[in-house]
């Protein structure tokens, strides 16, 4: 940086009320015995005054209230998406609970008279297999692997997505708070 | 200009706001919407620019206004998200300086009771004036916008940009350095002024 534009920031420093490292008057001197640096520093205080003098640019007047129905739009759909997640990580942790049921009655099933609950988990495995294939091919996992892989994937998908929507719901603030 | 310190009623509307009243919301925006419509124009040059990013602001203030920390000016907090939104929009649109003979949109000018040639006057400098930001690189513009339309310290333009103080003072001064350039190298006509 030069001297001159040293001394220009220096004046300008002083002009945005921020602390200056040079006395006022030592840099008028300097500049007296500089003219064309002097010449240089008047057009960046006209610059200075021009900018200073120019008005705010105000919003039109319809603005505020696109604005506000923009808002209540965002609102709404923050809304259905915090519902939407609700209901699936709802029913996804619904669904293990139903299943240790289903297991636990299985269970006793088996232990009172292992003929009888053959069948229902033949039932139940032949429509989950017709109704979700995904669903299907982790119930014949689980069946092959554990009885318990199934419930705890579902427990994990459910917690997992419950975990989602509850850091969604933070971040949709006015939301969450309503 | 918007209330320059966090006021109760302020308080109040955030508050509401957060506790999901639209309503306290639009309290936020009629008393905001100028300062941040005046900066969005300045930094994108454009009325219709202006008006979206102007509610993309909003828009954004209303879903992260939990974040917002009540120990710092409303304004200052608005501002800052307006003013990273524009220079994201600038950057993405490579609208870092216009062509020298790009034309910005005529400003607004107030005409109240005011005779057609002051009108033409004012029109002609709001325009120039335009002309010399659009000329500026977006980080530069915004400190220079950040100063002269909003008249923040050193401390509060670092704040709001990211940056440090030393940052801003140079970024002003480079920016002040091409603005004057540009004066002198296209012999723009300033009316005489008060000297130093």
């Amino acid at each position: 940086m030069s001297n001159c534009e040293q001394q220009l920031q220096q004046l300008f420093l002083a002009l945005d009320r921020h602390p200056a490292t040079e006395h006022a008057a030592l840099r008028r001197r300097w500049l007296a015995q500089h003219p064309q640096c002097a010449s240089l520093a008047q057009t960046w205080l006209l610059m200075d005054e021009r900018l200073r003098a120019a008005p705010l640019q105000p919003a039109p007047d319809a603005l505020a209230i696109e604005i506000v129905q923009a808002v209540l739009e965002q609102r709404r759909h923050d809304r259905r998406v915090l519902a939407g997640l609700t209901v699936v990580g709802g029913v996804m942790s619904l669904l293990p609970t139903l299943l240790l049921s289903l297991a636990l009655l299985i269970g006793i099933g088996l232990l009172i008279n292992p003929a009888i609950a053959a069948p229902i988990i033949g039932f139940l495995l032949a429509s989950m297999r017709g109704v979700f294939i995904l669903l299907s091919l982790l119930t014949t996992l689980a069946h092959t692997l554990s009885p318990w892989l199934l419930p705890l994937l579902l427990l994990t998908a459910g917690g997992i997505l419950t975990l989602v929507g509850l850091g969604l719901s933070r971040n949709l603030s006015p939301v969450r708070a309503s | 200009m918007a209330p320059r310190a966090t006021n109760p009623a302020e308080k109040r509307w955030i508050a509401g706001a957060l506790a999901g009243d639209p309503q306290e919301f639009a309290h936020l925006i009629q008393a905001y919407q100028n300062p941040v419509y005046n900066l969005c124009y300045r930094m994108l040059g454009q009325h219709e620019d202006a008006e979206d990013a102007t509610q993309e602001t909003f828009l954004r203030a209303y879903t992260h206004l939990h974040q917002y920390d009540s120990n710092r000016r409303f304004l200052n907090w608005i501002l800052t998200i307006a003013s990273h939104l524009c220079i994201d929009r600038l950057r993405k649109k490579k609208l870092h300086t216009l062509p020298i003979d790009a034309v910005p949109a005529p400003e607004q000018v107030h005409t109240n009771g005011v005779s057609p040639e002051h009108i033409a006057v004012a029109r002609e400098q709001a325009d120039e004036i335009q002309g010399w930001l659009a000329q500026l690189p977006a980080d530069y513009r915004t400190a220079i916008i950040l100063l002269y339309w909003y008249g923040f310290s050193y401390e509060e333009i670092a704040q709001i940009l990211h940056v440090s103080v030393p940052a801003v003072k140079s970024r002003l001064h480079r920016a002040r350095k091409k603005l004057a350039s540009l004066i002198t190298s296209h012999a723009v006509n300033i009316p005489a002024a008060s000297n130093p």
